[in-house]
């Protein structure tokens, strides 16, 4: 069983599908969804990480 | 648009319309060549593609259950270019040759390339100029992402000294016609923009404007012919309508990808050539290749 188990295996892709495809849980999940109507991150922080050492 | 006749023997027929397929197309009709290209899947534009992986892979991915994951390839117009990632690292010197580098090991065939980095670097110019590779020639390094610079730190954490990621077939800004990345996200489910390369929306339409092309999706080629002497002269192919077709060609480019490649050369064994076509050396459908990928799905600290 665990992670490693043919249980988990056979239910991990259908479950990630499961939820990637139910808008209504993707608010739950911080999941943002299409990009496409807002422009892509271009504008809205893809690259604005400000926490990594800088050495 | 411009088509030919099933029996117009003067043709080259083109199997696959992707990296390999795609280019090669355009490169003959661009020199005059009249090119009928056979693609097994659908013709998406770009109102077909959506921010939406999982009905992506439904409308592009190939379903059959004989190949499926790990096997990621694309059965549509474009072939797997809709949906790579646009890694173009170039192969290094010592890796074409793994026979001198690694050392023979066992139960492989392992040999070293009969090609050099020297060789093969003029190539390598001349595709990433086609793809629009950033980084190379004129082109500015594609911008470093969030999680790039994760990657990045991590890497050169744990050793690494070259990261060369930001190599990638996707315009930093605009180029060839196509808009710069706006950072979408969605590579893997098409580029909805443009900015990755991708036959689907360069190859393919340059070579429809110069009139010596002709693009059939929805046919999927089943043998390869060939006469008496051993001389390709066709190949037969299972249309829309589940009608089979033989198309003639004075030559046949196969470009399916490794294993429907492979599965169609085998398939047109012959009382001529037994084990199939290509297959002098009985290494067909052997010593299968792939570059391995791993994903790593984390939330980024401060979002939330």
């Amino acid at each position: 069983m665990g992670e490693n188990g043919p249980f988990f295996n056979a239910m991990k892709t259908p479950v990630m599908w499961a939820i990637y495809n139910a808008t209504e849980l993707w608010a739950l999940i911080d999941y943002p969804g299409p990009s496409f109507p807002f422009g892509g991150y271009i504008n809205r922080g893809f690259d604005d990480i400000d926490w990594l050492p800088t050495a | 648009m411009k088509t030919y006749e099933l029996t117009d023997d003067s043709v080259v027929v083109v199997i696959g319309s992707g990296a390999g397929g795609g280019t090669v197309s355009n490169e003959l009709a661009q020199k005059g060549l009249d090119v009928v290209c056979l693609e097994a899947g659908n013709r998406m534009t770009l109102a077909d593609i959506k921010n939406d992986p999982p009905a992506m892979n439904q409308k592009m991915g190939w379903l059959d259950k004989r190949i499926g994951p790990p096997v990621w390839l694309c059965k549509t117009v474009g072939g797997t270019t809709v949906r790579w990632s646009g890694m173009t690292p170039r192969i290094q010197g010592h890796e074409f040759k793994p026979l001198t580098t690694y050392g023979h090991l066992p139960d492989t065939s392992i040999i070293d390339w009969p090609l050099t980095l020297e060789e093969i670097e003029p190539y390598y110019v001349r595709a990433e100029d086609k793809m629009g590779v950033a980084g190379t020639g004129d082109i500015p390094l594609y911008p470093e992402t969030n999680n790039y610079k994760v990657l990045r730190a991590g890497a050169k954490r744990v050793g690494y000294k070259e990261i060369t990621t930001k190599h990638v077939a996707i315009n930093p800004v605009a180029r060839d016609g196509r808009p710069g990345c706006q950072q979408l996200g969605f590579c893997h489910a098409g580029c909805k923009i443009r900015a990755k390369w991708s036959t689907l929306y360069t190859e393919i339409p340059k070579a429809e404007a110069i009139g010596h092309f002709e693009i059939r999706p929805n046919s999927m080629v089943l043998q390869i012919t060939h006469d008496k002497s051993g001389k390709v002269t066709g190949v037969v192919y299972r249309a829309s309508d589940g009608a089979l077709h033989e198309q003639k060609a004075r030559a046949v480019c196969v470009a399916g990808n490794v294993v429907e490649t492979t599965r169609l050369l085998l398939n047109s064994e012959s009382s001529l050539f037994p084990h199939g076509l290509a297959n002098s050396s009985g290494h067909l459908g052997r010593n299968y290749m792939r570059h391995m990928v791993a994903f790593v799905y984390a939330i980024m600290p401060g979002r939330r």
